[in-house]
């Protein structure tokens, strides 16, 4: 753990799930933070993604962990964040792509909730057939780019919020023996819509490989350490960016938590997931004149009034209102519908609002137009603007 | 697919071979034949691209190239009989056999096929012309020796149709020493010597298989033992090309095979197309033209073509293997590595067909070595000492030493001695950290005995350590748990276990 993760002073997120592997790191942390003196600023932080039966359990776990390493512990929840619990995305679209929309979105909280905390590094309790689960996975996908990275011990390193997993050359085994020897308190039942992984079969591959040489395991991840990959597809790597609507970093024009909750929001649960191609055969994701439409809805249109608008607002009651603006969204719905044509139902709730978010100049404009919508129009909308560092919550 | 389409797809992956002007008029071209589907497949089209004496008119694309087909034996190594072994290197002689007439017949078929006499000639000359041998894979052990070598391959290895391998040996060694009855005790032996030897080194190969412990180094101590053999027998042949009929689905279970022994760096050197890695030493090019074709299409083109596959009843053999022999390799539950990737690309397979060629294509995007590229094949008109792009930068400059041993070669990348797979950098560094720290150790070598012999045995540890072996080897195949702990203790007297293996076992060729 010394070479070189932590440097003094370093406030650090200690991502906090309640299972065994973040029950250990939060333990070893905080031990050897007193015991050594790194000179660390630790905390927890928890992500709900509010499946029920399987982590409303596990944050009390993770409470109790608050109280019994002194450690503050921060929550950060779905539904808070994006207007939507697992459960309900699981209603949605079913359990085949769960995984992509849990997994991504709990990627962005969790940098969300460091960044709220102040917090300079992450710190994940990834062990060692993990990390050799995920390096299996993402050859059997396809994923040249992730498999030259997932095999660091620090990714993003240049970023302002770098990850650290300090268990990289931990076995899972030796992870639950000292949990056992040392009793601690942890959480132990896996999802509940595990079983429909694909890591499972990843999973089930680095169990056999253990039982026939445990060195294996290792020898998965120095292997992907050592892979040397042809300069070539260097070139093609896309570059960080920030996306458009919330201003996190990004490889597209719009990240893909933006893109899995559009996908949500308007009833198109393969958005984002399935390598679908746009009508002018432009690549996967949102229509880019979504984009520009969604911020020029919201400047231009407010008060026009909108032919479809009625037809829209039958769909109003099929899709989802949660905190709902209907009204806005039925706005940007016409704004997309106009655009691509089909027939699609209207946006739902405060989440597109939340996730459309602001780019950063014409951002009154969106509040304006949100303002400017009539009765509908829930005094409970959270309007987020999302820069990269600031979160602040209005409403309206 | 339907057949024709089926057809079509694997002939145009392998006559990819000539459009690449990787096979050329006036090569000496070897195949191995394992015997399996994929080989046999791959025989088949090469025949077909092939003009002998026997096509009636000028075809056009055909070329002309000499034709061998070596077969290594590896029955014995599974746990076959001696009698099982060569049951089954006469099976994948007949498979052969039937192959080429196969190709002959559908040659002459293409040809609408002159006069009926012509067709016979055709088939009973391609039969005859058919250069096949069978090479037991002890014979490795002559490695590093190329007049034992090609002793051997006149003697035993060249197989005549019809004659079995002793009644040949006899019949060359007439010819060679012109006949005569006075003649025949010197023949007899001379036979008896040569069968004395053989037995010696089927005994040597036996014991150093059981020397290894673990059973997936056991079994890719057998598969480089095999390529270095294959390697040899071309050399002796004379052959250019050698090429192989690894199929997708094995590379494929090779790439996450390798990837589950640490050789993430040497991985994409066994995967490509090409391999010339022994360019240097005189062995032929090493080709996979059936790498885009997986195992079940292969299969299908047997039965299409009516050819029958010979395959070593690997499981059978190994099973037997556990019951027969007694001490630490019976009962072994752990399977092998090699056998866990083979069944996890063909379970995922089964769900989804494209597993396969996903997998090849993520470890496409790992760079290959110099070596896989076609420069580095030597040119059949000139001595090459041409523009080869130095290999692996950074190795190859710390190594100048080594590098330089390889007969002047710029792309002398460093390997492991045994599997020959290129050596990463931190494999390197252990090495040379082992060696320096080995000739430190040595000049303050122990005073009194007790020291002298545990020092010896410390320096026959380290000499390992310091050895170039890439890591992989080392762990897999080399690793003995009795070495260790016979350090401690006696030095001579623990002498039966904790013998080194480089030193001892392994041919001597390999070893240096």
């Amino acid at each position: 753990m010394q070479n070189k993760l932590f440097k003094r002073g370093e406030r650090l997120a200690i991502a906090a799930s309640g299972g065994k592997d973040s029950t250990v790191l939060a333990h070893i942390m905080t031990t050897l933070n007193a015991r050594h003196d790194y000179g660390l600023d630790l905390f927890l932080l928890s992500i709900d993604e509010g499946i029920t039966g399987y982590r409303d359990d596990s944050l009390e776990t993770v409470k109790r962990n608050e109280q019994q390493y002194g450690i503050p512990l921060k929550v950060v929840s779905y539904k808070d964040l994006y207007g939507w619990t697992m459960d309900e995305i699981v209603s949605q679209i079913g359990t085949r792509n769960n995984c992509t929309f849990c997994g991504v979105f709990r990627r962005q909280a969790l940098d969300r909730g460091a960044v709220l905390m102040g917090a300079n590094k992450i710190a994940t309790g990834h062990n060692a057939d993990d990390v050799a689960e995920t390096v299996l996975l993402n050859i059997l996908r396809g994923d040249v780019p992730r498999l030259g990275r997932c095999a660091n011990i620090i990714t993003g390193e240049d970023s302002p919020l770098p990850r650290v997993k300090p268990f990289k050359y931990a076995y899972e085994k030796e992870i639950v023996l000292y949990a056992y020897y040392k009793k601690l308190d942890y959480f132990s039942t896996e999802c509940i819509y595990a079983p429909f992984a694909a890591r499972g079969f990843a999973r089930e591959f680095i169990k056999d490989l253990e039982a026939a040489r445990p060195m294996a395991i290792i020898d998965v991840i120095r292997s992907a350490e050592d892979f040397v990959f042809a300069a070539a597809s260097d070139e093609k790597l896309p570059q960080p960016r920030n996306c458009e609507r919330c201003g996190y970093i990004s490889s597209q024009p719009v990240c893909k938590a933006c893109v899995l909750l559009e996908g949500l929001n308007r009833g198109m649960p393969r958005l984002g997931v399935s390598r679908t191609r746009g009508r002018h055969g432009e690549k996967a994701g949102l229509h880019p004149d979504v984009e520009r439409f969604g911020v020029g809805v919201g400047s231009g249109g407010g008060g026009g009034s909108w032919p479809a608008e009625a037809a829209g607002g039958s769909w109003g009651a099929a899709s989802k209102t949660l905190n709902g603006t209907p009204g806005t969204d039925l706005a940007q719905a016409q704004g997309t519908a106009a655009l691509a044509g089909g027939a699609l139902s209207p946006l739902a709730g405060g989440d597109d609002d939340a996730v459309h978010g602001r780019p950063v100049a014409g951002a009154s404009v969106v509040v304006g137009t949100s303002s400017q919508v009539p009765a509908e129009h829930a005094a409970n909308v959270a309007v987020r603007r999302r820069g990269p560092v600031e979160i602040e919550y209005e409403t309206t | 697919m339907c057949h024709a389409c089926l057809e079509l797809s694997v002939r145009g992956k392998v006559r990819a071979l000539k459009t690449h002007k990787l096979l050329l008029p006036g090569d000496n071209i070897a195949i191995a034949l394992s015997g399996g589907s994929c080989s046999l497949t791959m025989m088949s089209h090469v025949l077909s691209m092939r003009k002998d004496a026997s096509t009636p008119r000028k075809e056009r694309g055909k070329i002309d190239f000499g034709l061998t087909v070596i077969h290594v034996n590896e029955a014995t190594a599974y746990g076959a009989t001696a009698a099982e072994a060569e049951a089954h290197g006469r099976a994948v002689v007949a498979a052969a056999q039937q192959c080429a007439a196969t190709a002959a017949a559908t040659t002459a078929a293409e040809t609408g096929g002159g006069s009926t006499t012509a067709a016979s000639n055709s088939i009973g000359a391609s039969g005859i012309k058919l250069d096949v041998w069978v090479v037991p894979l002890c014979d490795v052990f002559l490695l590093g020796d190329s007049e034992a070598l090609r002793r051997q391959a006149v003697l035993s290895w060249r197989q005549q149709p019809g004659h079995p391998p002793q009644q040949v040996a006899a019949a060359t060694e007439a010819a060679l020493t012109s006949g005569g009855t006075k003649r025949t005790d010197a023949q007899e032996g001379e036979a008896a010597v040569e069968a004395r030897g053989a037995a010696e080194r089927e005994a040597r190969l036996q014991q150093l298989l059981e020397a290894v412990q673990d059973p997936t180094g056991r079994e890719d101590l057998i598969h480089h033992l095999r390529r270095r053999l294959l390697a040899a027998a071309g050399t002796a042949e004379g052959a250019t090309k050698l090429l192989c009929g690894d199929s997708a689905t094995a590379l494929a279970a090779r790439v996450v095979a390798d990837t589950a022994k640490g050789r993430g760096f040497s991985l994409p050197s066994d995967i490509q197309l090409l391999d010339a890695r022994g360019a240097a030493a005189g062995e032929p090019t090493f080709l996979y033209p059936m790498r885009e074709v997986t195992v079940k299409e292969a299969v299908f083109v047997c039965r299409l073509r009516g050819l029958r596959p010979a395959e070593l009843p690997g499981p059978l053999l190994l099973s037997r293997l556990a019951a027969a022999s007694p001490g630490r390799h019976s009962r072994d539950p752990r399977r092998s590595i090699n056998s866990l990737a083979s069944a996890f690309i063909d379970s995922l397979q089964a769900n989804l067909p494209s597993t396969i060629f996903t997998v090849l294509r993520t470890a496409s995007a790992l760079r290959p070595f110099a070596f896989n590229s076609p420069d580095a094949m030597p040119m059949t008109s000139s001595a090459s000492t041409s523009s080869a792009v130095e290999g692996g930068g950074a190795e190859a400059k710390s190594q100048d030493a080594a590098a330089a041993a390889a007969a002047g070669r710029p792309y002398a990348l460093l390997c492991c001695v045994l599997c020959r797979a290129p050596l990463s950098a931190r494999e390197l560094r252990a090495i040379s950290a082992a060696a320096t720290a080995a000739a430190a150790a040595a000049p303050s070598s122990g005073r009194n005995q007790a020291d002298a012999g545990k020092l010896e045995l410390q320096e026959d540890d380290d000499e390992d350590a310091s050895a170039p072996f890439c890591d992989s080897c080392r762990t897999q195949i080399l690793f003995r748990p009795g070495h260790h702990e016979a350090r401690g203790t006696e030095g001579e007297a623990v002498g039966g276990r904790a013998r080194s293996l480089t030193r001892e076992l392994l041919p001597e060729a390999l070893a240096a």
